[in-house]
């Protein structure tokens, strides 16, 4: 644990997640790599990040490199997450979002999803944020579709209970204060945050066109899984999603450069996309 | 120089707590997070250190020998130095204890066990890192 | 991680260590808030820091007393008695973790659920009880302000002792580095400046030595630590009460003091709980409050830390320990009848005996008290005991501040000066003093002082220098040894007392067995420190202490006079006469003086084709020039048996079982008159007891060395003796000479006869053969051969050749 260098186990899981995700295991992943990678351990019957290496290595590309790869990256998820993102949001793109034409504003309610949102804490980060500004759009609604591939992840969601670590990342501790309760070893986050939210286990490619084109869409660390073919079709069913002057939300190292533009770079809003022309679609009422 | 420079630009904890074990972990953790550690065994200890030293964040325990950490936050604001950001760090989780903290002036709370993403979530909080 | 564990490990055990005061405190006075915040501090670390380490036992354990005690620090509620046990089980388990982490066994696999469950229940028992009480009456509020807090801890750091000594060792040379530097300053003349400076530089070294001898230093707290747990513990299983005290903990000695003192005052305390302080009924009827009271303090007095065990029991019943002193023949009653009343007492610390009444279960039968005084002398420490029948005993010891700093006696032999701790040296005599007679027994000095006749060695002796002529008497110190009975060292001259400043010597110096370090006085000429047990247990000193009393002894010996053995009288090499019991004399030959061997400090003389042990060498001035055999006692005890080369015989007399004189030195048991003449007796167990059992036993060896090429020179230099030497015995091949059942050939790897030779036997059909190569790494796989330099593969390919021979 206080080790800082790599072990050739480590080394192997990094050149794995660099390989699969573009990313390089960060210095704080790093440091909990086996706090990370413990449920698929246990999964898979490994005694140590060795045989968990070893077993990689055995199997290339298959099912465990994933495993693998997906529990490096879950344990990412926290609370406002890129504490400047939500900062912009709150600040700027919510109004934004609020005043542009659209059916949002006929309806005063904010659509958004949240694409590929894990056990949820993205989603309910912007509600929290909404929530804790609501005076500046008192008579204004918010509306979260956040789905995943996991139904494991889905259904923790939507319990809204989260763990003693889990609520310390990223979330300030007012936060805690102001929007969970105890509950046994755990902390339950408040009903009424989960009510603005509509968690669904859903597969992005499966992903029909909503009843209602959503104002942004969060897709945060999700590109950097599929490359080509499939990455152009991810961003085509995004950009179908989204209203006219949409906004999409990406990780930090993410881009659409190089791929079919149906989104340009925001003037207004750094690292964020914009959609442009008109919906590829007429809503369906 | 321009290492004086970097080390210049360095933040300042003070660890503070009986658990020499605690210590230790919180050092590494901060010291990965590219800050200077000091460390306390208990209150009184780290109140005499901060009368001496400049901090810009002090790590509290709860629970310990001679002065709590609690008696620590009240009596700091009586140093007449620039107040360092107080983040307590401690087993007692109850909403009970936290609000305690939070009215008696701390910027932050951990509740123990903490790791690093923790730690350093909590720092960008109190805008230390 | 392991760092961290071990580090948690430690944190924890000291913890509990310090805690077991608190607790005992806690249960004399439940309403301390002080004691239970320290108690419940304890508990919220542990867990606190187990969350790190996944430690779910510890967390558990911790967690659950967490709970219970947080409940009476907010509910102002006082501890009772079960739940304060129950959270020291608690406690006693999380230790046991702890050795069990620390250890790297299994944790040992109980059910902390039972501990936990019990915890709780005595916990809610307590509650409930409470709830009663309080319906019933409304209690007055307990406590008003929480007593004193705890000291404030100073800010520490865990440092291996090692590196101390190496701090410690660094100044010394310093020191050294000084007194160089000093006498190069003084050959060139004054000058102030530099003097100045010099001047400076000393008194910081002096200061920075004084220094670094404090953090050696601990407090005495440590000493005393467990000693509450005990008396609770000790006191609760054998139905007694008792009062502890506890003072003086905040007196320092050197840590390493400490560990040697936690046993002998722990047994001590041990003793006074079960012999000395009386059960409840006993005391009240006695008159005795039912409470019995046992004190422990411990203060400095000059550079000794006086630590003293007071109980107000029933004491030490003299004319009980005599009797047992008598049981265990550790007396006689001769001995008795001029003891005084405190030598009598002091018979507690002769083995063997013990005042228990019965043997109980917590000491046992009364494990010695002397290895109390033992241990408590090993250190330089004293003992001592007032006993005050029915009013109780008191038992003081003395120990030096640090055993790195010890006060010593600087003394003169043959030239050179050494040191002796002052704690060894009981009495100092010139043997000028009409008190004093010194005689010499054969080869043995015994001096008797005051009627007591003690041994006695001459300190050039035992280093082996020769004594320095000067004028004046020598002086007599009469030393402690290891075993207890003190004996004389003569040295030339002491010459002045000193602090001293201890440091390990060459490991090569202490190998001598006789020197216990070394020291840097203050003029800085380093000396070696003495170790008076050593010394008496390296020069084979018999020790013994005798009463003389001429009157008593002639008497017994008239009786015993009559009893006889017939022995054979004979001159040794070195001109004293003695006896040997005829019965152990085999036969008596010349033997060829070439065939007296001594090779690796080990003595043989070959007999025929073996090799018998011999108790002494034959020197080459000891038998007249151009002499070519001596005179051997072949000697046999029915298994061992050994070769005595001797000057001459003289008779076979009548030696009488009492021996005008009993002095045993080395092989020598005493000195009888023989025809008006001194005849030393020798001691036959002594002799065949002298002669090293090992080399006896390689005498017995069958196998035979033989070599192939007696022209080699490295098989005549090297080889040859190396086997001679690890009591082989060597012949060289001859071709015409068919080979024994138990040889062993050793060929050089090579030589085309060994090479010809696949199934291992030699080509003249020896079964064992072993080939020894020039270079260091094997020809290949299947080379077999061993390098000749390898000492250690060829000695064991002989001794399974050893083993086979013994089996077959």
């Amino acid at each position: 644990m206080l080790e800082a260098g790599l072990t050739p186990a480590m080394r192997v899981l990094a050149d794995l997640l660099e390989s699969r995700t573009g990313q390089k295991l960060s210095e704080a992943r790093r440091w909990r790599i086996e706090t990370s990678l413990k449920p698929v351990l246990k999964a898979h019957r490994l005694s140590s990040l060795d045989s968990l290496a070893a077993a990689i290595i055995a199997d290339a590309g298959g099912a465990l490199a994933q495993a693998a790869v997906d529990a490096l990256l879950n344990n990412e998820t926290c609370f406002f997450r890129d504490a400047q993102l939500f900062r912009m949001v709150a600040d700027d793109l919510f109004p934004a979002l609020m005043a542009a034409d659209g059916r949002g504003r006929r309806e005063r309610t904010l659509h958004l999803w949240c694409a590929g949102c894990s056990t949820g804490q993205e989603a309910y980060s912007l509600a929290m944020l909404f929530r804790t500004h609501q005076d500046r759009w008192p008579d204004w609604r918010l509306r979260i579709t956040a789905t995943d591939i996991s139904a494991e992840a889905i259904g923790r969601a939507r319990q809204g209970l989260f763990s003693q670590n889990e609520v310390q990342r990223g979330l300030p501790i007012n936060e805690l204060l102001r929007w969970f309760e105890p509950s046994g070893d755990q902390w339950r986050i408040d009903p009424s945050l989960r009510e603005m939210i509509d968690f669904r286990a859903a597969n992005l490619f499966d992903e029909r066109p909503p009843a209602h084109p959503y104002a942004a869409v969060f897709c945060r660390n999700v590109l950097l899984y599929f490359s080509g073919e499939r990455k152009s079709r991810l961003l085509d069913i995004l950009s179908r999603a989204l209203d006219s002057g949409g906004y999409l939300l990406l990780g930090a190292g993410e881009t659409v450069i190089g791929q079919r533009s149906q989104f340009v770079a925001s003037h207004q809003f750094r690292g964020v996309y914009e959609r442009i022309g008109a919906p590829l679609f007429d809503p369906v009422i | 120089m321009q290492n004086g420079t970097r080390e210049a630009n360095m933040k300042n904890c003070l660890v503070v707590d009986d658990s020499k074990v605690i210590r230790k972990v919180a050092r590494h953790i901060l010291e990965s997070l590219n800050i200077r550690v000091s460390e306390a065994c208990d209150g009184r200890d780290a109140l005499n250190q901060c009368q001496n030293a400049e901090h810009d964040v002090v790590l509290l325990d709860w629970n310990m020998p001679v002065m709590s950490g609690m008696e620590f936050l009240q009596q700091l604001s009586s140093i007449n130095v620039a107040r360092p950001k107080v983040i307590f760090c401690t087993t007692e989780n109850g909403l009970g204890h936290i609000r305690a903290a939070l009215d008696a002036g701390a910027d932050e709370y951990v509740m123990k066990p903490f790791d690093r993403d923790i730690l350093e979530s909590k720092l960008q909080q109190v805008g230390v890192i | 991680m392991d760092e961290l564990l071990s580090e948690f490990v430690a944190e924890t055990q000291e913890s509990l260590e310090a805690l077991t005061n608190v607790v005992v405190a806690l249960e004399a006075d439940p309403s301390d808030r002080a004691r239970l915040d320290q108690l419940f501090r304890f508990f919220h670390t542990v867990k606190g820091s187990c969350g790190f380490l996944n430690l779910p036992r510890f967390e558990r354990l911790s967690h659950a007393a967490e709970d219970v005690l947080s409940d009476y620090r907010t509910g102002g509620a006082v501890p009772d008695p079960a739940t304060i046990s129950a959270v020291l089980a608690v406690m006693d388990r999380i230790g046991e973790l702890c050795v069990a982490v620390d250890s790297g066994d299994s944790l040992p696999d109980r059910n902390d659920e039972h501990l936990i469950a019990t915890l709780r229940h005595c916990h809610e028992v307590a509650r409930a009880t409470r709830e009663e009480g309080k319906a019933r009456a409304d209690m007055s509020p307990a406590g008003g302000d929480a007593a004193s807090r705890a000291a404030p801890a100073s800010r520490t750091v865990r440092l291996p002792l090692v590196l101390i000594d190496q701090l410690m060792n660094g100044v010394s040379d310093m020191v050294l580095a000084r007194n160089e530097l000093a006498r190069k300053l003084r050959a060139q003349g004054r000058q102030p400046e530099t003097d100045a400076a010099f001047e400076r530089l000393s008194a910081c070294i002096a200061d920075m030595r004084d220094t670094i001898s404090k953090t050696r230093m601990q407090r005495v707290d440590r000493l005393f630590m467990a000693i509450p747990r005990m008396v609770r513990d000790l006191s609760r299983e054998l139905g007694k009460t008792i009062a502890l005290g506890i003072e003086g903990g905040d007196v320092e000695m050197d840590r390493e003091m400490v560990e040697m003192v936690i046993d002998p005052l722990t047994h001590i305390v041990r003793n006074s709980i079960d012999h000395g302080i009386e059960t409840p009924a006993e005391r009240r009827a006695a008159g005795k409050p039912e409470a019995g009271s046992l004190r422990l303090s411990a203060y400095q007095s000059g550079s000794q830390i006086v630590i003293e065990v007071v109980d107000d029991g029933r004491g030490i019943d003299v004319d009980a320990v005599v009797a047992k002193a008598l049981a265990a023949g550790a007396v006689s009653e001769r001995d008795v009848a001029r003891l005084s009343e405190q030598e009598k007492l002091d018979l507690v610390f002769a083995p063997g005996i013990t005042t228990a009444r019965q043997v109980t279960a917590v000491s046992g039968r009364g494990v010695g008290m002397d290895i109390v005084r033992a241990n408590i002398e090993r250190i330089g420490g004293v003992i001592s005991l007032t006993s005050e029948p029915g009013r109780g005993l008191a038992i003081s010891i003395r120990v030096p501040l640090t055993l790195t700093i010890i006060p010593g006696l600087v003394l003169n032999a043959g030239g050179l000066n050494f040191a002796i701790p002052r704690s060894a040296v009981i009495e100092i005599l010139h043997d000028s003093n009409p008190a004093v007679s010194v005689a010499r027994l054969g080869g043995a000095l015994t001096a008797t002082i005051r009627d007591t006749r003690y041994s006695m060695i001459d300190l050039e002796e035992v280093i082996g220098v020769p004594m320095a002529q000067r004028p004046g008497p020598r002086s007599l110190m009469l030393v402690r040894s290891a075993s207890g009975i003190p004996y004389i060292l003569a040295v030339s001259q002491v010459e002045n007392h000193e602090e001293l400043v201890i440091r390990p010597a060459a490991p090569v110096v202490m190998a001598a067995g006789i020197y216990a370090g070394m020291t840097l006085p203050d003029n800085g000429q380093p000396m070696l420190l003495l170790d008076a047990g050593g010394i008496a247990q390296v020069a084979r000193l018999p020790l013994v202490a005798e009463t003389v009393d001429a009157g008593a002894a002639r008497e017994d010996a008239a009786d015993r006079r009559a009893a006889s053995y017939p022995s054979l009288r004979f001159i040794e090499l070195t001109g004293e006469e003695r006896a040997i019991r005829l019965s152990l004399v085999e036969r008596v030959e010349d033997v060829p003086v070439e065939q007296v061997l001594t090779s690796g400090g080990h003595c043989r003389v070959r007999i025929g084709d073996r090799l018998v042990p011999s108790p002494h060498p034959v020197r080459a001035d000891q038998v007249p020039p151009g002499a070519r055999v001596v005179t051997c006692l072949r000697i046999r005890d029915g298994v061992r048996e050994l070769c005595y080369p001797v000057h001459a015989v003289v008779d076979i007399s009548e030696v009488p079982v009492e021996m005008d004189l009993s002095a045993r030195y080395g092989i020598v048991a005493g000195l009888v008159l023989i025809d008006g003449r001194q005849v030393e007796v020798v001691d036959g167990f002594a002799l065949m007891a002298a002669v090293d059992g090992a080399a006896a036993e390689e005498a017995a060896r069958q196998v035979r060395c033989v070599i192939a090429d007696a022209d080699d020179m490295w098989n005549r230099e090297i080889l040859a003796p190396l086997l001679m030497q690890a009591g082989y015995d060597v012949r060289w091949r001859r071709q015409d000479e068919p080979a024994d059942e138990g040889d062993v050939l050793l060929v050089t790897a090579g030589e085309q006869d060994a090479v010809a030779a696949p199934d291992g036997n030699g080509p003249d059909g020896e079964k064992a053969v072993i080939r020894l190569r020039a270079h260091a790494a094997p020809a290949g796989p299947a080379d077999t051969s061993i390098y000749r330099y390898d000492r250690e593969a060829l000695l064991g390919a002989l001794s399974s050749f050893d083993g086979e021979r013994r089996r077959a």
